[in-house]
């Protein structure tokens, strides 16, 4: 006889974290069914959120190469080091996966291949499985504006690329339910750039925000370009006059995302240690009020906002200073792309037919896989 | 018949399966949404509420719980969490722990019942699916074949 009720099962799985669970499938048939039944995923899922808001995790990329570490950090007041994660992919054609987003526990990875189409793919570390979209269109060459989020009223989770040809902007955008890709033109006689490439727009109420710098023939205006992701349509804001000018080259832009309304920082502002912080895309706020960045050498520190004194260093960091200092070339091979977000476990992924085995498949082309 | 304190507490009788008879503020056992519910049908007024899937023991320790968090306010959060945490290693074994998470179940005490959940499935976390088969007699219903081919879907996770 079992001597647990049926309807505790349920309360104590929700409670799991996904690796367990995946192990927890071959208990008996009745834990392997609710554990892959959509709206345990689903339960899982709203859970894991609920508990971030309490807890908040923060996944936290770090490369030189050829590694890539991906861990999970609890944010206290140590950044302590919650779980690791394998990383099982490799350059692709010589070029690396940079970062794009991170949703619901799936993370979003972009290899820039401008000649054939970007190379996406969807992974969820937390269960080591990926799906890995068709290659979309071939790119227009410069810059472009890209994205990944989550589509409530569909349940679906989509890749957005926005880019400027002559006298349009061009839409791309892949649907994971739909595993395609469509393109939408938009007739505009301005041309909007982006600031840094790579740069991960801020996400609120399923809007994605970007700095961009719109030029017309009055000249440039930096502004903030903006991506519903539900209704596909794009919009641009204005920014207060002292962040527009596109000349000033001293303030560098980000953007962020602070209890849920967008925030523009302006920085560098000061130096900090011996380094002048370089934004990329990883200057927030975290929720204990400190201003998380990345520095030059590649660290990603917390800092005190009043005091500008670095408080707490993530990872291996005291790495960075042994390639800002002497050596050009390590410096050079240093990927630049560290980078910090929030961070959800979840099961997405585990019932989606296309989606594959990390750890264990290669693809035919080898395309993406370690 | 109903009891009253010093302090003008109401008072009520709880009874557990094995005739265990419990005097508590009303307060405090409304903590419990099942009894709650039972007192506002009326049902305490011929003295003791009956709890025929609740043992004295169990009860006892239920009651500890309810006792602490209907007399803490928010203030104590922090505080509250120690008890908590202090509470159900007290508990110390699944068997304790899954026999409390039942009577929070039938008696319906939320707090009660995510305490004890989550303290049951950090306990599982990281123990192997045959491990957690034993502490429940949970039967493997798998065929050999069944089981493998589950097992290499998710081989990392074994590791």
């Amino acid at each position: 006889a079992n001597d647990l009720l049926e309807e505790l099962i349920l309360d104590i799985l929700l409670k799991l974290p996904p690796k367990s669970l995946l192990r927890f499938r071959i208990v008996c048939k009745s834990w392997n069914n609710l554990i892959q039944n959509p709206s345990f995923m689903a339960k899982q899922l709203q859970g894991s959120i609920a508990l971030t808001k309490h807890q908040p995790l923060l996944l936290l990329r770090q490369c030189s190469y050829p590694r890539e570490d991906y861990t999970l950090h609890l944010e206290n007041c140590g950044f302590e080091e919650y779980s690791r994660f394998h990383y099982p992919f490799r350059y692709a054609f010589g070029t690396r996966f940079n970062f794009v987003g991170s949703c619901n526990g799936l993370v979003c990875l972009a290899s820039n291949l401008t000649s054939t189409g970007m190379d996406f793919v969807l992974w969820n570390p937390s269960i080591q499985k990926c799906v890995l979209p068709k290659l979309s269109q071939p790119m227009v060459k410069g810059t472009s504006f890209i994205g990944f989020g989550y589509d409530s009223p569909t349940n679906d989770y989509k890749l957005f690329s926005m880019s400027c040809e002559e006298r349009a902007m061009r839409l791309d955008v892949y649907s994971l339910n739909k595993d395609s890709w469509a393109i939408k033109k938009q007739e505009t006689s301005l041309y909007y750039a982006s600031t840094h490439q790579y740069h991960s727009p801020a996400y609120v109420c399923g809007i994605a925000h970007w700095i961009a710098i719109r030029a017309f023939c009055m000249g440039c205006r930096r502004v903030i370009l903006s991506f519903d992701i539900s209704d596909e349509v794009i919009s641009e804001m204005e920014l207060p006059d002292c962040f527009c000018d596109a000349r000033i080259q001293l303030v560098d832009l980000s953007i962020s995302t602070h209890k849920d309304s967008t925030i523009v920082l302006a920085g560098p502002v000061s130096t900090i240690g011996n380094e002048v912080p370089r934004i990329c895309g990883t200057l927030r706020f975290s929720s204990t009020e400190k201003l998380i960045l990345q520095l030059c050498s590649g660290a990603i520190v917390s800092v005190d906002p009043k005091s500008l004194k670095i408080e707490t260093t993530l990872g291996n960091a005291a790495e960075g200073g042994d390639f800002s200092s002497q050596d050009g070339h390590e410096m050079e091979r240093r990927d630049c792309n560290g980078m910090i977000c929030y961070y959800v476990e979840s099961l997405v992924l585990l019932d989606n037919a296309r989606a594959r085995n990390c750890m264990a498949t290669r693809t035919p082309s080898g395309r993406a896989f370690a | 018949m109903s009891i009253t304190t010093e302090n003008n507490e109401k008072m009520i009788t709880l009874m557990s399966s094995d005739g265990e008879e419990f005097v508590v503020e009303e307060a405090v056992a409304a903590q419990s949404q099942t009894i709650k519910h039972l007192i506002e049908d009326g049902c305490s007024t011929e003295g003791s509420i009956p709890l025929p899937n609740v043992t004295g023991r169990v009860l006892s320790e239920v009651i500890q719980y309810c006792k602490k968090h209907s007399s803490s306010d928010d203030k104590e959060e922090k505080e509250l969490e120690a008890w908590d945490a202090e509470f159900v290693k007290a508990a110390d074994d699944h068997v304790a722990l899954t026999d409390l998470m039942m009577a929070a179940n039938f008696l319906d005490i939320k707090g009660l019942l995510d305490l004890v959940a989550q303290t049951l499935a950090n306990m599982i976390t990281g123990k192997s699916p045959e491990e957690v088969r034993r502490m429940w007699n949970i039967k493997n219903d798998f065929t050999p074949e069944e089981a493998e081919k589950v097992r290499k879907e998710n081989q990392w996770a074994f590791e």
